[in-house]
């Protein structure tokens, strides 16, 4: 039996299968999640303002890194959809949009910076639960036509998914990262308008219109 | 290659045989299923060819019990047919996000007239023609598991011995949600239970009860028989 074992392994392609055995069953394995998805458009009433959406290299790199111990690595890039997120998030929820990538004065109504600002996730092995769950948390600063900033506000994001439909850590935290996104872009396109900093803009945004209409007039 | 004429039916045959085989130790090695099916009938219902419905899984928050996901593609493959349209959860979702989201979706009956009072939604359920939301709730668990089972290789070959056994439980309940009436129309539950058996004698011989395609079946044609009415 031992003769056997040895003459197996001597072929190369026998000791790279035993490795990878090992490296699996060792439970210590790699776990990259990176989001590759589109989003529906909100069905919601677009605000009349038009935004330049400004999306930093932060953003759109946004990878989280995390080793737990006995379980392995984990990266979740969320980074790489934020621009396709927020393109359909705006098509329902703004009058107009446009994408720039550094804060300065614009021909839109204001200009805005989503960031992620945190980002944390649970598999069920830590929890003891049936739930892969995944928290994020954005900040938005909005800055107007002049890029002077008006203030920010944090919008926290949560999705999760039921261990029994998915086959292992990477899908069910896919799953779980993806809710969390639609979470985001649910409760930003719904409660956009009712921010105390975003109906003032508003306001002002119109006040500034009507102005500009009435200057048009009387020239 | 070409086949000649008896070597097709030779063929057509040998494949006959199998699916027979197949058929039979399918059914065979089948545990018994228990199935009961119940509905609590609140006002008439009726569907037209023009009119369609969805099924979805309550996934609202602080559920602790989310249902499978293929529990609910079971129920509205089961139930589409010619005379109900039904759409799929993720495309109807997407068609009205973000109004059935997690955080978002009405939990009781009694929210759903100010969510058909938002225009954009209205007019989107309007042109889908959506006339019953169905949640879905429940899921199927293990509640018992006996014996043990030895598996070994050896030098000449390997095998399994003993005895393993196993009950799932499966209690599902149907709410059928009228937009038409903006009112709950009634509910349908179903419950399953079977017991699983796997003897090794050398080669593991799997005898599953098929406790949650049983209680999909069920709830399916309760439901068409409750929405047609």
């Amino acid at each position: 039996m031992s003769n056997h074992l040895m003459i197996t392994l001597q072929r190369p392609a026998q000791w790279l299968f035993l490795a990878t055995c090992l490296t699996l069953g060792s439970g210590c394995a790699s776990n990259r999640i990176a989001l590759d998805t589109d989003f529906p458009v909100p069905l919601v009433a677009s605000s009349p303002t038009r935004v330049a959406i400004v999306l930093t290299p932060e953003l759109q790199n946004y990878v989280h890194n995390e080793k737990i111990s006995k379980q392995g690595d984990y990266s979740i890039n969320v980074g790489a959809v934020q621009k396709r997120l927020f393109n359909r998030v705006a098509q329902g929820a703004f009058g107009g949009h446009t994408f720039t990538d550094s804060v300065a004065a614009t021909t839109y109504d204001g200009l805005l910076v989503p960031n992620i600002t945190e980002l944390q996730f649970a598999t069920p092995n830590q929890t003891r639960t049936d739930y892969y769950e995944v928290w994020m948390r954005y900040r938005f600063d909005l800055y107007d036509s002049k890029a002077a900033l008006l203030g920010s506000w944090d919008l926290p994001a949560y999705g999760k998914a039921n261990q029994t439909n998915y086959s292992n850590d990477t899908q069910g935290l896919y799953a779980a990262a993806l809710a969390a996104c639609r979470d985001m872009a649910a409760m930003f396109s719904l409660n956009f308008s009712s921010e105390q900093l975003v109906r003032e803009w508003i306001a002002a945004t119109a006040v500034n219109s009507a102005k500009d209409s009435d200057l048009d007039a009387t020239q | 290659m070409k086949k000649t004429g008896k070597t097709k039916i030779a063929d057509a045959h040998s494949s006959l045989c199998r699916c027979i085989i197949l058929g039979l130790g399918f059914v065979l090695l089948s545990g018994c299923v228990t199935a009961t099916v119940q509905e609590v009938r609140e006002r008439a219902t009726g569907i037209t060819l023009s009119d369609a419905v969805v099924v979805l899984g309550q996934r609202s928050r602080p559920s602790t019990n989310e249902t499978e996901i293929d529990f609910i593609t079971c129920v509205a493959d089961n139930l589409d047919n010619n005379a109900i349209k039904v759409f799929k959860e993720q495309e109807f979702v997407d068609a009205t996000f973000p109004w059935f989201e997690p955080r978002t979706a009405p939990v009781n009956a009694s929210e759903l007239p100010a969510l058909l009072d938002e225009p954009l939604l209205a007019q989107r359920l309007e042109q889908l023609g959506l006339r019953y939301v169905i949640w879905v709730q429940g899921q199927t668990k293990r509640v018992s598991q006996a014996g043990s089972m030895t598996c070994g290789v050896g030098a000449g070959g390997g095998g399994c011995f003993g005895f393993l056994t196993w009950e799932n439980d499966a209690s599902y309940e149907a709410t059928i949600w009228d937009t038409r009436e903006q009112r709950a129309a009634g509910r349908v539950s179903s419950d399953a239970a079977g017991t699983s058996y796997m003897p090794a004698l050398v080669v593991p011989i799997p005898i599953i009860a098929r406790v949650q395609n049983n209680a999909c079946t069920g709830l399916a044609n309760q439901l068409e028989g409750f929405i047609v009415n």
